[in-house]
């Protein structure tokens, strides 16, 4: 069956998305889960809030280093950052075009206004982006869902926002599937081939149906989860003791994080 | 039922009645008794209510009218414990796998409890064994074919161990071979003490696994019993747009009506093979 371009965008974020929900297989780690992810969060929020593009740059070279260290996947981390770089792209291009065209007549030409803009704000705008999906999906393939959500249960988080949260992480991937089925099941009968013009017309078409079959989903889900044990009231609380080495490490990173939003 | 009464029940519902939200009638005073360690079975035409009853078993759905018991106690006061004892296989296994790899879909509920990573391992390695599903561990679960997701979506569920199996349609998608596995497998587990609920609208499968069946049509209660009482009683399998067993219809066919007919094919082979005998005797 020759897949379209649109089928194969939408599998391909559902790949994306479903990074988050991975699990850990072993219980071997280096540091404290609690710390880990303490650590991580900080400087995710740290670069989100950084000026020069230096510190992204930094963050990446440290999210490298402890890829190598935790001994996780690239390949996700990599496709976490594209996709992020391709949508982040896509919100500020048009931007910056326009606020270049607005400058236009005040100084210099289009074109060297569009340069100084993108040099000045969209490029640190993508690394600042890209670097904080890099940390967060670093934090998740580091610890997987469900240890990730007995350390937030740990810090406090209401269980009943975790629960909702570890739903929308399952769903939304499943949701996309679903939307591809939708489309497949669709050109199968009304049109033998795909051009990227039908399927504009293919997805208007399905959202109707899509709602509805969400919902229903988002229903079963639910009930297969707590099937399956995963009750708010159930979700475990992490237990895990601080040693020194997770202290010097926690220190070290939230100095980072510091230095970070500094530079 | 006779001496069933006085059992308890391990699982009991009492007149209950379903209506989903969309005002679609599912069940209407339904009352079952579950007891403990059997193998029982619930029948019925498409849309009879089979899987909405064991959702409602499962306290998944609650019903608006009458109550659901638990080891005698109320199952709305039982809560989330109940969980850990009532597992469920859905009918359709894509409700059921939501992980991003079969090996996480099985593991998930062990790692709620307070298991390390090896042991979990361990015991999805056990089960993934005991199902044939081995060489599907890294397999994402939605390219799965039809037969594969059902036997992953029933290791998700057995790898917990819970003392009481709801199985919605366990056997559709499987080949006649694969079938017959989970047969032996289902009356292992009820030898080991496991209580097992399914539905199916196979008679043959029914006839040959259950120890109690009970016959749903357009959400009512139509019939309950031992199987050889009622899967060969065609008023009520008529009524409920069942056909008896196969076994049931080649011995009317060849013996004519009889008021003892065999149900399961091992019956029909023991009594075949007494006939033959005894006319090869008298030649
Ligand atoms: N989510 C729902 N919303 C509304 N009506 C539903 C829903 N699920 C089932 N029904 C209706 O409730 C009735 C009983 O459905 P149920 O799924 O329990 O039947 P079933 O005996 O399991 O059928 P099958 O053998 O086809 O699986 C049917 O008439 C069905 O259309
Ligand atoms: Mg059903």
């Amino acid at each position: 069956m020759p897949k379209s371009l649109l089928s194969s965008f939408l599998n391909g974020i559902a790949d994306v998305l479903e990074v988050f929900s991975f699990e850990r297989k072993e219980d071997a780690k280096l540091f404290d889960d609690r710390s880990i992810s303490i650590s991580l969060l900080m400087l995710a929020i740290a670069v989100s809030f950084s000026k020069t593009i230096y510190s992204p740059l930094i963050l990446l070279l440290l999210v490298a280093v402890l890829t190598r260290l935790f001994k996780v996947n690239v390949r996700y981390t990599l496709k976490v950052a594209g996709v992020t770089a391709i949508f982040v792209i896509g919100v500020t291009l048009p931007m910056a075009l326009y606020q270049a065209y607005l400058s236009c007549d005040v100084e210099g030409g289009l074109g060297a206004n569009l340069i100084s803009i993108v040099s000045d704000v969209a490029i640190p705008l993508i690394l600042r982006a890209v670097a904080a999906a890099t940390v967060v999906t670093l934090m998740a393939q580091c610890l997987g869902l469900t240890r990730l959500m007995k350390v937030l249960r740990g810090l406090r988080f209401p269980p009943k926002l975790l629960f909702i949260l570890m739903l929308y992480i399952r769903y939304i991937p499943i949701m996309l599937r679903q939307l591809v089925k939708l489309l497949s099941a669709r050109e199968a009968r009304l049109l033998s081939k795909s051009k990227v013009k039908n399927s504009w017309f293919m997805l208007s078409t399905v959202t109707g149906s899509l709602l509805i079959i969400g919902f229903e989903r988002a229903f079963r889900l639910q009930m297969a989860l707590k099937a399956r044990g995963l009750h708010y009231d159930l979700i475990p609380t992490y237990s895990g003791k601080i040693s020194l080495p997770d202290l010097v490490f926690m220190t070290l990173m939230l100095g980072l994080a510091f230095v970070l939003v500094l530079m | 039922m006779g001496g069933k009464e006085t059992l308890k029940p391990l699982i009991e519902l009492k007149d209950v009645s379903y209506t989903y939200p969309d005002g679609t009638c599912a069940l209407k005073r339904v009352s079952i008794r579950i007891p403990e360690k059997s193998i029982i079975a619930i029948t019925g035409a498409n849309g009879s209510g089979k899987s909405t009853l064991l959702l409602i078993m499962a306290g998944l759905l609650d019903p608006q009218e009458g109550c659901v018991r638990f080891r005698g106690i109320d199952m709305k006061e039982l809560g989330c414990k109940v969980r850990h004892e009532i597992g469920i296989v859905f009918q359709d296994p894509d409700d059921q796998l939501f992980a991003p790899t079969v090996y996480d879909d099985i593991a998930f509920g062990l790692r709620l409890l307070k298991l390390s990573e090896k042991e979990v391992r361990a015991r999805v390695y056990e089960v993934a064994r005991e199902l044939g599903i081995e060489s599907l561990l890294s397999r994402p679960p939605h390219r799965l074919s039809g037969g594969e997701k059902r036997r992953v979506a029933l290791a998700t569920t057995l790898v917990l161990n819970p003392p009481v199996l709801l199985l919605d349609e366990p056997f559709s998608d499987l080949t006649s071979y694969a079938a017959e596995y989970l047969m032996n497998l289902i009356v292992r587990l009820r030898d080991f003490g496991r209580t097992i609920v399914f539905t199916s609208h196979d008679v043959d499968i029914v006839a040959e696994l259950s120890d109690y069946v009970y016959i749903l049509a357009k959400g009512q209660l139509v019939a309950q019993g031992k199987p050889n009482e009622v899967l060969c009683n065609d008023e009520l399998l008529s009524k409920a747009e069942l056909r008896p067993p196969t076994p049931t219809i080649i011995y009317r066919e060849l013996m004519g009506y009889g008021d003892k007919c065999p149900i399961k094919m091992s019956e029909l082979l023991s009594i075949l093979n007494k006939v033959t005998a005894l006319h090869s005797h008298n030649e």
